[in-house]
């Protein structure tokens, strides 16, 4: 890596599943990100093309300026690292993600904002064509206020393109935070804004409460219980969570797309009632 | 207000002396009944009335083997027999006809071109979505998706769910609904599990999604429509504008000999009056049935009453009974106001017969069919 990007010092800060992180050591909070599979592809004319997926994710950051969704800093680009072409470029670096935060039940006045800022990130995708359908609390950093910022827009759905992966199969997730319509063959099923609906609704959940709706961790009926909308009671027992927020779990986490909310602004409306 | 009239043939002074009676909050016109300069002056005697016109465009008519409309041709919307594998240019070119005629016609508001459905997985199925698209694409104003189905659609729910799924993609103002029956006994007698689902697709579109949504063709089920959330229920004066069946539509279908009728609010019931009315008023509960004591007196002194007078009579009566549930009281509570209203009507009732009035079965059946599709309803929603 020093070698492919000298004029950088880097420190190794993970892995996800496609790509690794390193933390930009010298100048602002930024990370670099690497792609590590696939490498681009070289056209017939000798050309390097990204592959359409990081192309995607990058040009779907850069269409949205919104506090609410990661912006790219740099690139993309490729460049040759260890002997093979990868794809990098620079996000802001964040301290926080989601992920470290919960566990122990946040405040509904807290889960209220969590709600609203994520439903208004979600909207601006929408209004940009573009479903996120990855929404989960590691996809999700803290800005300096404590306020989410979405990331990784690496399996987002863009209206407007062709999908990305074959029509017969079911929609790309991850399971323990994909909505019930990724489970069924998309030739069945529309993803639309929704999708991140329900997703904000696991992820909300799990702030409230500390633990994940269907509880994922026994994957006997899991999808059984996510089909149903039968989440897990005992979770929010003696919480003094109150009608009202449970009320807006429940539109969220409803297993019909259509008994969600139709408009974002319904759901903030709702979300002031709670207030 | 959520009394609508469903215009239809013969309305003679029926819509006037309706608004004159009681509370109408508009009227949905029928291309297929008046030529288009009487319908024209129809709609225009309406604006003046400050009523809301909406006009049904019938395209499902053409949807259904051998149906016809008497005046689409003179109103412009005869689409001749209509096939599933429409083109879009097709499609648009129908929509645009409509527009047409809700132009002429002044409405308030545009209700889409919408094809007959069996079930909701039905081939007509997807093109219903796309002319709601077309039409709210197209519009100038607001605008109500026709959702046109048998009631043997909903017993599918999750089919039914689907398809609700993908209607509320679509950003309109309101659905407009007509549920279809074989069935021609009148008053109707519902399965309680489709219309227990009936009313969760309209609570899903008025209470979760906020669609105003307006049931067509529904008579006194209307109530448990406005109870789950509708914001708008029509009925008309003849049986076929009661509850609308394919048989409407198709040629020498004929109207069966009405029966001067009496709709007794307390029963919730359209008693024929010479007979059944006049010996329920004999009973010793005649004045809890007939509270109003001149109805009581008009009724055991057999006073003359016409087939017109039926049907004025009727509208007025609904349109009192929809102003007990126009209401800002949550779904639950209405629901079970309007279930307990409805087991009080049937306790009358068999309290009346116990006395030897004579009433038919099929009422009690009807209120039955109504009160437990209710019940179901609330049971499948947690209201």
């Amino acid at each position: 890596m020093k070698d492919a990007f000298p004029e950088f010092q880097l420190e190794r800060a993970g892995d996800g599943g496609m790509k690794s992180a390193f933390r930009i050591l010298d100048g602002g909070q930024r990370v670099l990100k690497l792609v590590r599979e696939p490498l681009p592809e070289v056209d017939e004319g000798g050309a390097i093309s990204l592959p359409e997926r990081i192309r995607r994710e990058v040009e779907g950051m850069e269409q949205f300026s919104h506090r609410g969704v990661v912006k790219v800093l740099d690139g993309p680009d490729v460049r040759e690292v260890d002997g093979r072409l990868r794809v990098w470029y620079i996000e802001p670096l964040y301290d926080k993600i989601l992920r470290d935060t919960i566990g122990v039940p946040w405040s509904e006045s807290r889960c209220l904002d969590l709600m609203q800022d994520l439903a208004e990130a979600a909207e601006v995708l929408q209004v940009g064509g573009v479903v996120h359908r990855d929404i989960k609390p590691s996809n999700i950093a803290l800005d300096d206020e404590d306020r989410p910022v979405l990331l990784d827009l690496g399996i987002a759905l863009f209206h407007d393109l062709t999908p990305l992966t074959d029509d017969w199969g079911q929609s790309p997730k991850t399971p323990q935070y994909a909505a019930p319509e990724q489970f069924a063959l998309r030739r069945d099923v529309s993803i639309d804004f929704r999708t991140d609906m329900y997703q904000i609704g696991i992820v909300v959940f799990e702030a409230l409460t500390g633990k994940h709706p269907f509880a994922p961790e026994d994957p006997a009926r899991y999808l059984d219980r996510i089909f149903s909308g039968r989440w897990d009671e005992v979770a929010i027992d003696g919480l003094g969570i109150s009608d009202c927020m449970i009320g807006l779990l429940r539109r969220l986490l409803d297993p019909a797309v259509g008994r969600r909310y139709r408009r974002f602004a319904f759901l903030f409306e709702a979300i002031e009632e709670c207030r | 207000m959520t009394f609508w009239l469903q215009h239809g043939y013969g309305k003679s002074n029926k819509i006037d002396t309706t608004d004159d009676m009681a509370e109408l909050s508009g009227v949905i016109l029928s291309p297929g009944d008046e030529e288009r300069p009487a319908l024209v002056n129809t709609a225009r005697s309406l604006n003046q009335r400050n009523l809301e016109v909406l006009v049904d465009p019938q395209l499902y008519v053409h949807t259904i083997p051998e149906a016809t409309a008497r005046c689409h041709e003179s109103n412009e919307v005869d689409f001749g027999r209509l096939s599933w594998f429409l083109s879009p240019a097709e499609i648009s070119s129908q929509v645009e006809k409509v527009f047409e005629l809700n132009s002429a016609l002044r409405t308030d508001a545009l209700i889409s071109p919408g094809p007959y459905q069996v079930t909701f997985g039905d081939v007509w199925s997807p093109l219903s979505l796309q002319y709601g698209r077309a039409s709210v694409d197209g519009a100038n104003g607001p605008v109500y998706l026709s959702v046109v189905s048998e009631d043997s659609a909903f017993s599918n729910w999750d089919e039914t769910q689907r398809y609700l799924d993908a209607l509320t993609t679509i950003d309109a103002q309101g659905i407009y609904l007509i549920v279809g029956h074989s069935g021609r006994t009148y008053p109707l007698v519902w399965d309680p599990s489709r219309l227990a689902h009936v009313l969760r697709a309209i609570y899903t579109l008025a209470e979760l999604n906020r669609y105003r949504v307006l049931w067509g063709y529904s008579d006194l089920a209307g109530l448990a429509g406005i109870a789950a959330g509708a914001s708008g229920s029509a009925t008309g004066w003849f049986y076929s504008l009661r509850m609308w069946s394919v048989q409407k539509w198709l040629p020498q279908s004929g109207g069966r000999q009405p029966n001067a009728r009496f709709l007794v609010k307390s029963l919730m019931s359209p008693l024929e009056r010479s007979a059944e009315a006049v010996s329920v008023a004999r009973t010793s509960i005649g004045a809890d049935v007939f509270p109003e004591e001149s109805e009581r007196a008009s009724l055991i002194a057999e006073e003359p009453w016409s087939i017109a007078d039926s049907w004025i009579q009727h509208l007025t009566a609904v349109s009192q009974l929809h102003a007990e549930y126009d209401n800002e009281a949550p779904v639950g509570v209405r629901i079970r106001a309007l279930a307990s209203q409805l087991g009080e009507a049937q306790r009358l009732l068999k309290h009346s017969g116990s006395e030897g009035a004579s009433i038919a079965p099929t009422y009690g059946r009807a209120l039955r069919s109504l009160q437990l599709g209710l019940e179901m309803f609330g049971e499948l929603e947690g209201l």
